[in-house]
């Protein structure tokens, strides 16, 4: 109880509301900007949290993670173009609504949906992950070996793109991961001989590179038109009647959002389409969907912004991040020496606690600069990308050299963002890669003393009851993926038929 | 490039990058090489489904879908890219040498003219201001050096 009213002290002081307000404000303009992602602003905001207290660091990258999601939505509502892939499903409805001459209206719907799914989401978070913290606290080194491989396992077979891509980065992640010293015999590893390998290959250094010179490079390689945002002419904030009308809805998809978020490998764009099909489902206007119905634009709004509490729960309890931007939010700890794992809920209960007030108070921010932001929108979305991208090279090295004020990391980060975009191109997601970069070192340490207590056998993890139910789902989690699955399925239901005739 | 060749160059560099990891693991002892060999084995392996699933997917969409990804690659300006690339390599690379305030603002500079990104007189502004901004956040609010280069 003490961490928990300490947290929220320290959300409440004045440079960590400043921090909310900042980072707000970047995550709005970052959502609403075609072509530029909260991921990409979180990693190149890391190294300027370097100098701040971590609360205060990850405070603001929380914030800046929450209004990116309602960012997204203004594009999503005002051009028919997602900002960020979880805005998609808003488009449905959102975008009818302007047309019919109400884009005030749709965003205003919009920022009180994200407004309610933010406040579930950080309600959720800081009754669950305090009893989850302690959960986690019993949990040995072989469970710890099997919720890693299956937080990997998850994440890469629910990924966009093939089960062999997503294994395929994941692995890679965990390989890059092993670079530098080993913490059990203290031998370098993979350094090929350079003193400037010895320490590993910089977390934050890898995420600055792989989010954002990738993005740059795609802002520049296309020829794109200047997008027209429909101008806000209607007045933003529905009625009380209109808002109450919503409420079923609302906390439908906002529980939604939290349970989607809480699965590895899913995130605001799941959370979205699922909830706006059982706002249907659930609605007795089913036929108004699509045609700029209110309710057909809350459930995705409530939802992605729930996300983000759901999402923060393995990351915090684990230290198994489930998405790309959870992970990139873990290095806003990792920077300041604050390693992932069941260890954030103790030893550094005060600054995990901030983070998840954050999350509530964040989503209070966003209501009042999302209404003030709004309008600016319009204006915000014509900056075309090709200023956008030697803004953000300059950025990213400026960041990276201010990690550890060395030229080698930012040449290290160069490199990793090269390799990003080819991966992008090769639709190779990147999320377990990052992911598989922070539980490498976790997999490694834990296998070691799994092996220690089972005295060499690797049996070890089939004779614990919890780690051998765990890795079964992983198994089955990678299984399912494979066209042997489909294959499998397809000859079930051919015998089920076979013994039914 | 088609699909196929794209995966089979990715394929290849994949296995040698496992190859050249798996000598190195060799010299390693045996506590520190164990899980780092398990993961190289399945990247190899991996590797190596990565191409054949990519060729699976080429003999079932032969036609139609290759022909509009064609069309898509096309439209990005592969030159342009390879400006963008090497200048920002070469701004890298000079940073130490010239320094960070000279090298800053005539990179920003030439990349938007070169990107007919904005007009002259707002490329200079930019350039100029961004770097100021830059100077301010970094060095005098974050006391973080920046390399001075020729300035030292």
């Amino acid at each position: 109880m003490n961490e928990i009213m300490s947290g929220l002290i320290n959300v409440l002081s004045i440079w960590n509301l400043l921090a909310l307000a900042v980072g707000m404000i970047l995550g709005l303009f970052v959502g609403s900007m075609p072509g530029l992602s909260a991921t990409m602003a979180i990693a190149i905001l890391l190294p300027l949290t370097f100098g701040m207290d971590p609360a205060t660091g990850i405070t603001m990258l929380t914030s800046l993670y929450m209004g990116a999601m309602y960012g997204g939505s203004i594009l999503a509502i005002l051009v028919r173009t997602p900002g960020t892939p979880a805005a998609a499903a808003t488009v449905m409805d959102g975008y009818k609504m302007t047309e019919r001459g109400q884009a005030g209206k749709a965003l205003g719907i919009s920022l009180i949906s994200s407004l309610v799914g933010g406040i579930v989401s950080g309600i959720v978070l800081l009754t669950v992950a305090p009893l989850l913290g302690k959960l986690a606290l019993s949990i040995g080194a072989v469970e710890l070996f099997a919720i890693a491989v299956l937080g990997l396992t998850i994440i890469a077979s629910l990924a966009a793109g093939s089960v062999i891509k997503g294994l395929l980065a994941g692995s890679m992640g965990l390989l890059i991961s092993f670079i530098g010293m080993d913490p059990i015999t203290g031998t370098p590893r993979f350094t090929f001989g350079s003193i400037y390998l010895f320490d590993g290959i910089s977390f934050v250094i890898a995420l600055i590179g792989l989010f954002s010179i990738p993005q740059a490079l795609k802002l520049v390689e296309k020829d794109k038109e200047v997008i027209k945002a429909s101008k806000i002419k209607d007045k933003m904030l529905p009625s009380w009647q209109e808002i109450k009308a919503l409420k079923g809805t609302l906390t439908r998809s906002s529980v939604i959002g939290v349970f989607t978020g809480l699965i590895p490998g899913t995130g605001g764009d799941t959370a979205s389409w699922f909830s706006y099909n059982e706002a249907k489902r659930f609605s007795k206007q089913k036929n108004k969907f699509g045609t700029g119905h209110t309710e057909g634009l809350a459930a995705p709004e409530a939802a992605n912004n729930a996300v983000v509490g759901g999402a923060l729960i393995p990351t915090i309890t684990l230290g198994v991040p489930g998405s790309s931007t959870t992970a990139v939010l873990l290095g806003g700890l990792m920077i300041h020496g604050i390693m992932p794992g069941p260890t954030l809920m103790t030893e550094h209960a005060e600054v995990t606690y901030t983070l998840l007030w954050a999350v509530l108070f964040s989503s209070i921010f966003l209501f009042v600069l999302g209404l003030l932001y709004t309008r600016l929108a319009v204006g915000v979305t014509k900056i075309p990308g090709k200023v956008l991208a030697p803004i953000i090279v300059l950025l990213c090295v400026i960041g990276t050299f201010a990690v550890n004020n060395s030229m080698v990391d930012v040449f290290i980060m160069f490199a990793f963002g090269i390799v990003g975009y080819f991966i992008d191109k090769l639709n190779i997601p990147v999320a377990p890669l990052v992911v598989g970069m922070i539980l490498g070192m976790m997999l490694d340490t834990s296998l070691h003393q799994s092996l220690l207590i089972g005295d060499g056998s690797w049996l070890i993890f089939l004779q614990n009851p919890i780690s051998a139910i765990l890795l079964f789902i992983a198994l089955i989690s990678i299984f399912q993926s494979t066209p042997l699955f489909d294959k499998f399925i397809q000859l079930y239901n051919k015998r089920l038929r076979q013994d039914s005739k | 490039m088609s699909t196929l060749i794209k995966h089979s160059v990715a394929s290849i560099l994949v296995l040698v990058f496992a190859i050249v990891f798996y000598i190195e693991s060799l010299k390693l002892p045996e506590t520190a090489a164990r899980l780092p060999q398990v993961i190289i084995i399945v990247i190899a392996f991996l590797a190596v489904a990565m191409f054949v699933e990519a060729f699976i997917k080429r003999n079932k969409t032969k036609t139609a879908n290759n022909e509009a990804e064609g069309e898509d690659i096309e439209k990005i300006n592969v030159i342009r890219l390879l400006v963008f690339g090497a200048a920002i390599a070469l701004y890298i690379f000079l940073i130490n040498i010239i320094g960070y305030l000279i090298i800053t603002p005539i990179f920003s500079f030439l990349t938007l003219m070169y990107l007919k990104a904005t007009k002259l007189r707002i490329a200079i502004l930019l350039s100029i201001g961004f770097t100021a901004f830059i100077y301010g956040l970094f060095v005098e609010f974050l006391s973080i050096p920046i390399p001075m280069g020729i300035l030292a």
